[in-house]
């Protein structure tokens, strides 16, 4: 998962509103996610609050602040998407 | 003096900071000062006791969830230090002050300090009712829900039949209609709390947020 959020960050223009589009239906399409409750609720926040990013810089920062508590928090995942 | 653990601050454009400051109720006692920003100056809310674990993640819920109960005490205080006040601003530090459920009642205190302009934000929802809807970034919002396949007849029920929720951090008034779609999807229109102009539409599962709090 952090793999995919880093390409995100790595992509522009219509990729990256690709990649999104892609994360934000993988989450709002998945009854339960397969990580830990606090990453899931983490993953659930970043694709609601991607809606209301309205420049780059925001989605990065978005993203970055994201990657960063999973990151402290401990990724436990079971699969990628 | 030890400073509190923690150092939280809140502003207006929605973003948040939680930094780690001493380590003054160890791994159990959580002490938290909140900030709230307003227009450059930083307010100091007070200090906050959640019992939760030491990081950053559990904290951030507990700001989030807490049962803290805010008054409007907090926000004469604040509100006497600035030079003009947002109708806005007072809902969102209302919400900041840990109110779980945004009443009526504390929606009219703020029109009333900040001399009826708040009234706008009381009746955003029906705003958002107007016979031809609202966007707020032309086309942005109306795009959004066209390559989602949500209709306006759909955005429209959901604003008159869906919970209501109040999202400081993104300052949008949420309207949520749980199980509105035949695959049991929930759906989601997220408005302007000011002019009631649609933001963006969601389906999906799961969509009500921590941080969301409900209104009356």
């Amino acid at each position: 998962m952090i793999n995919e959020l880093k390409k995100i960050l790595s992509e522009k223009g219509d990729t990256r509103k690709v990649l999104i589009h892609n994360f934000q239906n993988y989450i709002w399409n998945s009854d339960q996610l397969p990580y830990d409750n606090e990453i899931a609720e983490l993953l659930r926040d970043l694709a609601y609050d991607l809606d209301f990013c309205e420049t780059d810089s925001s989605i990065n920062e978005e993203i970055e602040v994201t990657i960063q508590k999973i990151q402290k928090f401990g990724l436990n995942e079971r699969r990628e998407f | 003096m030890v400073p509190d653990e923690w150092k939280y601050t809140f502003n207006l454009e929605g973003k948040e900071n939680l930094e780690k400051v001493s380590d003054k109720g160890g791994n159990t006692t959580q002490y938290v000062q909140m900030n709230w920003e307003v227009k450059g100056e930083t307010i100091d809310l007070g200090t906050r006791v959640y019992q939760t674990n030491n990081n950053e993640i559990n904290v951030g819920v507990a700001v989030h969830g807490g049962n803290y109960q805010g008054s409007p005490g907090w926000w004469q205080n604040a509100s006497g230090k600035v030079d003009e006040v947002y109708p806005e601003a007072i809902v969102v530090g209302f919400a900041q002050a840990g109110l779980k459920s945004l009443t009526k009642q504390v929606i009219n205190f703020a029109d009333v300090a900040a001399g009826s302009q708040t009234a706008n934000v009381v009746s955003a929802g029906e705003n958002a009712l107007v016979s031809t809807f609202q966007y707020d970034i032309p086309g942005h919002g109306a795009e959004r829900l066209v390559q989602r396949g949500i209709s306006e007849k759909m955005a429209q029920t959901a604003i008159s039949k869906g919970s209501k929720y109040f999202d400081p951090k993104n300052g949008a008034i949420n309207y949520i209609l749980e199980g509105g779609f035949s695959t049991g999807k929930d759906l989601l229109i997220g408005t302007n709390p000011i002019t009631g102009a649609i933001k963006t539409g969601i389906r999906g599962t799961n969509l009500v947020r921590l941080r969301m709090i409900p209104i009356q």
